[in-house]
Formats: structure tokens, sequence, C-alpha cells
């Protein structure tokens, strides 16, 4: 008989045993995997955000907080309280390529979409946007709507379709091709008309800007809060305050999640200690057979690896099925509410999968070895007159 | 036995996924802030999710849920938009996180949820 053979008879011996340790490691592991998975999707959905924001500075009214800012990655509604005045003081300053943007929301077929008003010209250029199906705005003051290429395929519109908008008919004129963004999800309509549907009088939300020097980024933050009384903010320190907020609540769900991996490895610890003495005459023969310490001591440790292997790979199977199936329901908590919208992304990463069966073995192995120590250390004689 | 075993955890998984399934379309409640800016949008009956954040001083059966994110944002800026329910039944404490279900109607102030059924998730203690 082989190591491995004697390794998985000796493990599904006694089933009920067998099962129940798995079960604990696998929960331990699903947990774990649970929260990882979603707190490295959130990570990387709000990097993506970030990135296809294309800006470098972000102008906000005075007194946005953290979870403002990461409304503008998520296109949530923000308040409009910038005026058209304002966005052309900071327009008018040298080295910066400015747009506004004005965030709203409405509903097709009662399902939520983003509706930003924008400078239809400027954003253009702004965003460098191709048109996939229909044409790009003509001028400012057209009532009709460029659709992101998502929110086309997800509501089945196409150019000629109609949607209402606070009780006025408008109509989608073109559809923009996949940008990988948050402007995918996106219904664009020109400023004025946004600012007229909404009532929000010449005031936007916030403004996105480019700079022409990067090196010079500081002064162009300060020269910006010198002409108009806003908060500035670039996009590092953006992503940086939202990701320390998405990171404290991983980290104490992790927290949480290695407390069960800790209960698992001490199941698995009791589990091989009653293994090692019920099977004291096992271990005789083996020695009496010629098996060495060291061959006893990997027996041992073998199976316990085997718990952390197979209870690794079933808790990655049940964490991932858990985490898609709460995901929606965990976006909908208080603590996370903010991060909502940022879902759909992938949740299974590969990282995650292989490295929490490792995670899962390693923690097994290092629960086993003070039983297979125990095993390995008994005497021949005490072993094999064991009843 | 062993093959009532098998066919016992056959229908658990089953019924897991089942689950699964229907609650990926259903988990998603609509938030205040997603219809705050345009009620005349939805129609029908909807479902939606708040904290109770104030009581209309003209009448107690009216109460202003804000968004969940309120709760996280306390600086000035912040963006409170209340929607008003008007509850057919009990009438929800402050800070009550609730799921209303209920349907817009519109009348000379504007919009108005009429709730058919309000159903309190937790309370989160604001206000003292």
């Amino acid at each position: 008989m082989t190591l491995s053979k004697l390794v998985f008879k000796n493990i599904t011996r006694r089933r009920g045993r067998f099962v129940f340790t798995l079960l604990g490691i696998t929960i331990g592991i699903a947990s774990f995997v649970t929260f990882l998975s979603m707190g490295g999707s959130l990570k990387s959905e709000i990097n993506r955000e970030s990135a296809s924001l294309g800006a470098n500075l972000i102008v906000t009214p005075i007194g946005s907080c953290a979870y403002e800012q990461v409304s503008i990655l998520t296109g949530e509604v923000l308040p409009a309280n910038i005026t058209n005045d304002q966005v052309a003081k900071i327009q008018a300053i040298k080295g910066l390529n400015a747009v506004a943007v004005l965030t709203e929301k409405t509903a097709i077929a009662n399902k939520p979409v983003s509706l930003n008003g924008i400078n239809a010209a400027q954003m253009k250029a702004f965003k460098a946007w191709e048109i996939e199906k229909g044409a790009y705005f003509d001028g400012e003051e057209e009532a009709v709507a460029v659709v992101g290429f998502a929110a086309a395929d997800l509501f089945k519109l196409e150019p000629g379709s109609t949607f209402v908008v606070r009780g006025e008919k408008l109509q989608v004129k073109g559809i923009l091709k996949e940008t990988g963004g948050r402007d995918d999800l996106t219904v664009f309509v020109p400023m004025p008309v946004v600012q007229r549907l909404f009532e929000t009088g010449d005031k936007v939300s916030y403004l996105s800007v480019k700079v022409d020097n990067l090196a010079l980024t500081e002064g162009y933050i300060q020269k910006i809060k010198d002409t108009v009384n806003l908060g500035v903010i670039s996009d590092k320190q953006m992503l940086k305050g939202v990701l320390s907020i998405v990171g404290t609540v991983n980290i104490t769900l992790q927290m949480i999640a290695a407390v069960s991996v800790l209960a698992a490895a001490f199941g698995i610890i009791n589990t091989m200690m009653t293994a090692t003495y019920e099977r004291k005459r096992e271990i005789g023969i083996l020695q009496a057979l010629g098996a060495k310490q060291r061959t006893i001591f990997t027996i041992f440790l073998l199976e316990s690896g085997f718990y952390g292997i197979i209870g690794g790979i079933t808790g990655v199977f049940v964490g991932l099925f858990v985490s898609i199936t709460a995901a929606p329901y965990i976006t909908q908590n208080a603590v996370t509410s903010f991060v909502k919208g940022s879902g759909g992304g992938a949740l299974i990463d590969p990282t995650t999968v292989f490295g929490s069966i490792l995670f899962s073995t390693l923690v097994a192995i290092v629960a086993g070895v003070y039983p297979a120590w125990r095993a390995a250390r008994l005497s021949p004689v005490e072993a094999i007159s064991y009843e | 036995m062993k093959k009532y075993i098998y066919v016992l955890v056959a229908v658990v998984i089953g019924a897991a996924i089942a689950f699964a399934t229907v609650q990926q379309g259903e988990a998603k409640a609509l938030n205040v802030n997603e219809i705050g800016s345009d009620p005349s949008a939805f129609t029908g009956t909807i479902t939606f999710t708040g904290i109770m954040g104030a009581v209309s001083q003209q009448d107690p059966t009216v109460v202003g849920i804000m968004d969940l994110k309120e709760l996280k944002c306390t600086t000035p800026g912040c963006n409170k938009v209340y929607i008003p329910v008007k509850c057919a039944s009990a009438v929800p404490a402050l800070g009550d996180e609730v799921k209303v279900t209920g349907s817009f109607m519109k009348d000379a102030n504007g919009y108005l949820f009429t709730a058919d059924k309000i159903k309190v998730v937790r309370n989160h203690k604001i206000g003292g």
C-alpha cells in the first residue's frame, strides 16, 4: 500500500468525523473567499472607474466628503452647487482642460439609469468618444440623448427610440462605442436641457479637469482654489480616499473570516489528536515493520494537509457561490451602500481561488504538526501494547 | 439509506441554486437616490429602501425617507433627498431602515409615495 492510499484510507475510515471536520474548514474558507472576492471586486471596479474618468483633477463643492467622491465614480446623484460662472472661470485658467458634469438619475422601464448633463462638444473632445450607431449632438440646446453602449443594450435602445425624463420625451440620437467604464451605463443629454428638466438653474455637479503638465498639478489645484472657492482633489487623492474606505470595510470582514479559519484549524487539531490516540496500535505495527519517526510524522501531516486541500477546494466553490448570491444584499447594507452601482465586475479572481486553497492547505498542515509530532514520538512498546 | 441521503443532498443543493438564481433578480431593491431625481419615471408598484429621517408637520402619516448613504455622510455638503411617503399603517420611527412597497401619486405639491407595505429592517439611532 502506498503512502497516499494509506492516508486516504485513514481519513475516510471514519466518515462522519471526516465530513464534519471538512465542513469546519469549508465554512472557514468559504467565508474567507466570500469577503476576499467581494472586496477584490470592489477594489478593481473602483480602480477601473477612476481610470475611465480620464481626469487628473476633480472640482467639487466645498465640504464634499469621501462618500460623495465615491459617487463620482459610481454615477450616483451629486448636489448641483457649482455655477456656470465658476465653470467659466476654471475653464479660463491656462494649462487646464475642464469639462462640467451635472449628475442626475432617471429610469427606463422602472430601472434606474444615470443621466449626465454635459457640454457636448467639450466632452466629446475630452473623452475621445466615438459613435457606434446614429450620430452625436449637433448643438448644446438639442433635446436628444446619446446613450452609453451598455445602457443601450440593457434598455434595448436604438437611434430613434424614445424615453421619458421628468415628463418630457427624449429621442436617442446616437449610441457611444464601448469605453469600458461608467460612461457605458450612462445616458448623456446636453447640459442646458438637463438643467431645465431637473430645475438646477445654471448649476452643475462637478468638473473633470485634465492638466497640461502633471508636474504642476499642485500649482493648478491652488490656482483653482484661489480663482473659485471650490474643493479640488487629484485623481490619486480621490482613489486613495475611496480605497481607504473600502479597505477598512475589507479588513474588518477579513478579520471575521480569519477567526472562522482559526476555529476550523482547531477542529483539525482535535480530529488528528483523536486519530493519534485511536491508531496507536497501527502506529506500533508500522514501527515494527520498520517505519521511521519521519514516515509516521509525514503520514499524519499528509492526512491533515488532505483536509486542507479538500476543504479549500469546497470552501472556494461555496465562497464564490455565496459572494455572487450575497453581493446585491451587501451593497444594500448601510456600511457598504456607497459602493452600490460599482458592482458587476468579475468576482472570480484566480489569485483568490488558488491563494485560498493554498492558505487552507497551509493552515491544515500547521494544525497537523502537533498531532503528527505526538504520533511520531510514540515508543514502539507503548504503541504496540495499546489495546 | 445512503440513496436517501444522496437525494436529500441533491435537493438541498438544487434548492440553494434555485433560491440564488431567483434572488439575484429580486435582491436589488431601489434606493432613495435612484428614485429621488425623477419619480415620474417610475410607474406601478416599486420597492425601495431608505432611512426614516423626517415627519411632515402637516400630516404625521407622511414621513421623509432618505438614502442609506446619508448615515455615513456627515458633512454639510451632503445631498439629502427625502422621498415623502404616505403610510397607510404604522408610521416607522426616526432612524428606522425601511423597505417600502407602493407607488408614486402626483398631487399639487409634486410626487407622494403611497406605501402599501412598510417593512422595518432595523433601527440606526439617528438624531440622539
